[in-house]
């Protein structure tokens, strides 16, 4: 009876197995090339970096690619390498993972615990707007390097965000100094002090004619852009197959 | 060719009309005169004078004119009564010292006939305060190199009473615009923009009262179009004795060759009067516009101005300050490490401020 129990455990884990090949694999590794994308320096470039956000900000980040999801679609295959391969740091099993899918080519964020409410829909979007360019023209190592950055960048307390906009503050912060030495400047000469009304005698202004002719109205309309608006702070979810949450979103290129 | 000094009554040294005091002031005797008394014991002198004047110089009156004539073509000399030296001046010059007492002298014919201002605003402002307030106009701005703002650099500060025309006038403007008003709004996915257009017709008469212009081609028209405005209120009738201790011109522009200026001026106004009546529209573009300027008249005056000039180095920096309010023109110069100094602060600043507050947005 005991041995009986043993094959069936033996056999359930051998299906797990099967299901994702590479299954038992070591979860340190964080990048994971099954579609052979990267050069071997890329992947360990990869790598490195995806090691070192993952360890500063206590939060998992994986990168798979693969030629075939074995009959998946990518969320589930996403959410399911995640799930069943062990990432995720605590209790949350905080995580991301980003699965480049060479089948459908597709290219989808998973998130998992607490990088679901990090990564919003609008984050994810955005994410994906950085890679979109590099994956439609086969720039798989500065797609995956795009994203690697993106996540470190929304991990990052808000004085780091900031120093990715000091190019943007430099300019105005130069403009608005220029403004005021300009109008410093303009202080150095004397200023005129008179106006229209001046010299005008006061009351003395008789209008003799004061007609203002309507002559037509021309109405115009414009279709307003969706994109501007939408919501900034909602994660969509789902359920997996192993039961847990999973936030994301995916392109297609 | 006579000059005139006008002397305390009491002690007979020259005076000087105070600013501060609006009085005229004996050095001397520290006697102080107003100008009723003081035009009353100077008629009453200048009545002995001319009679005793006008005996026995009739005859070589005539040919004296002609002489005089040449004269004061090509040099401009006068003898101060008071030490006889001689008194070179500007052929403009209507009021100055002499050199060597330094008498302040008056020459009556540059102020006479066509050259008799029918109007003077008194000088208000001392030249000691014109000096302190010059120098506070100048801290109060951040570029001036530091060590322009030092007293004794203020080389030469001189109190003159300059020419100005004054118009009176009666303008009739006529204008046409086109203008629109637009609003706009929103309704389900569509943002809609109603333009309406008009015709705007504006046809008005006004007064223009004291338009000034300067009638000196020493000055700068624009410095001195920078002085305005006078206070009017205090224009009193002319009179020589408000000129004593200060310098004086008499126009070398006549009314003719500022008149262009003022028109355009004038016409500049009347237009922006009338389109002061055009409101609630959101674009308005003038298309026609006249002005028709009638009853002109023109006065003669004399307005206060303290020239001052300031080296700097090599470089002299001229200054005119309205000698009735205290407002100063004329460049300041710039000191580029001031400016440096100030745009990398401002820049470091505001760079600080928008670093922070986007770090606290994007928590």
């Amino acid at each position: 009876m005991k041995k009986m129990f043993a094959v069936f455990a033996a056999v359930m884990i051998s299906l797990l197995l099967m299901a994702f090949p590479s299954a038992g694999l070591d979860t340190g590794l964080k990048v994971y090339d099954d579609a052979n994308l990267f050069t071997n320096a890329e992947e360990s470039s990869l790598r490195e970096k995806a090691q070192r956000i993952a360890y500063e900000k206590n939060m998992d980040v994986v990168v798979v690619t693969t030629y075939n999801t074995l009959g998946k679609t990518s969320m589930e295959y996403a959410d399911d390498f995640f799930d069943y391969n062990g990432f995720g740091y605590g209790s949350g099993y905080d995580g991301i993972l980003l699965l480049i899918d060479m089948e459908h080519r597709i290219a989808w964020i998973s998130t998992s615990g607490r990088a679901i409410r990090i990564f919003s829909d609008r984050r994810i979007d955005k994410i994906l707007d950085k890679m979109e360019g590099h994956l439609k023209e086969n720039r798989f190592y500065e797609a995956a390097n795009a994203f690697l950055n993106e996540v470190e960048y929304y991990l990052s307390g808000g004085f780091k965000k900031s120093v990715r906009y000091i190019p943007v503050y430099l300019g105005i912060s130069f403009a608005a100094a220029g403004i005021s030495v300009g109008v410093m400047a303009s202080h150095n000469k004397g200023r005129k002090t008179v106006t229209a009304n001046t010299y005008l005698v006061p009351d003395s202004l008789r209008l003799r004619e004061n007609r203002d002719v309507y002559i037509r109205t021309s109405v115009t309309r414009r279709e307003i852009s969706s994109g501007a608006s939408g919501g900034s702070g909602r994660s969509t979810t789902h359920t997996g197959s192993s039961g847990r949450v999973h936030g994301g979103g995916g392109r297609r290129f | 060719m006579s000059v005139v000094v006008y002397k305390c009554p009491q002690c007979g040294a020259p005076l000087t009309f105070d600013a501060d005091k609006q009085r005229w002031e004996c050095k001397f005797c520290l006697g102080s005169y107003d100008v009723e008394t003081l035009e009353r014991q100077l008629a009453g002198k200048a009545g002995e004078q001319e009679s005793q004047e006008e005996t026995g110089q009739e005859g070589e009156a005539a040919r004296h004119i002609e002489e005089e004539d040449e004269f004061s073509r090509s040099a401009r000399a006068y003898r101060c009564p008071d030490c006889g030296a001689e008194i070179v001046t500007d052929a403009t010059t209507a009021a100055t010292f002499c050199v060597f007492c330094h008498n302040p002298t008056i020459i009556p014919s540059r102020l006479s006939g066509e050259y008799r201002p029918s109007k003077v605003i008194p000088f208000k402002i001392s030249k000691e305060a014109a000096q302190e307030a010059f120098l506070k106009w100048c801290r109060r701005k951040p570029l001036v190199p530091s060590d322009f703002k030092s007293k004794p650099r203020l080389e030469k500060i001189r109190g003159v009473y300059l020419p100005f025309w004054l118009h009176d006038c009666t303008a009739a403007g006529t204008l046409r615009a086109d203008a629109t008003k637009i609003r706009t709004w929103r309704s389900g996915r569509y943002e809609y923009t109603e333009t309406s257009y008009y015709e705007i017709y504006r046809q008005g008469n006004m007064s223009f009262s004291g338009v000034p212009a300067d009638g000196s081609s020493k000055m700068d028209d624009n410095m001195m179009d920078l002085l305005e405005p006078y206070d009017y209120d205090e224009m009193v009738d002319f009179s020589m004795s408000y000129l004593s201790g200060y310098l004086a011109e008499k126009f070398d522009v006549d009314r003719e060759a500022v008149w262009p200026r003022v028109k355009e001026r004038i016409s500049e106004d009347t237009v922006s009067q009338l389109m002061s009546t055009v409101r609630g529209y959101n674009t308005v573009r003038i298309t026609y516009k006249n002005v028709d300027i009638q009853d002109k008249e023109v006065h003669y005056t004399l307005f206060p101005v303290w020239m001052l000039i300031y080296r700097r180095g090599d470089k002299k920096y001229l200054f005119a300050m309205n000698g009735q309010t205290g407002k100063v023109v004329g460049t300041l110069p710039l000191s580029i490490g001031r400016a440096f100094a100030w745009f990398f602060g401002i820049a470091a600043a505001v760079f600080a401020a928008l670093f922070t507050v986007m770090g606290v947005i994007l928590l």
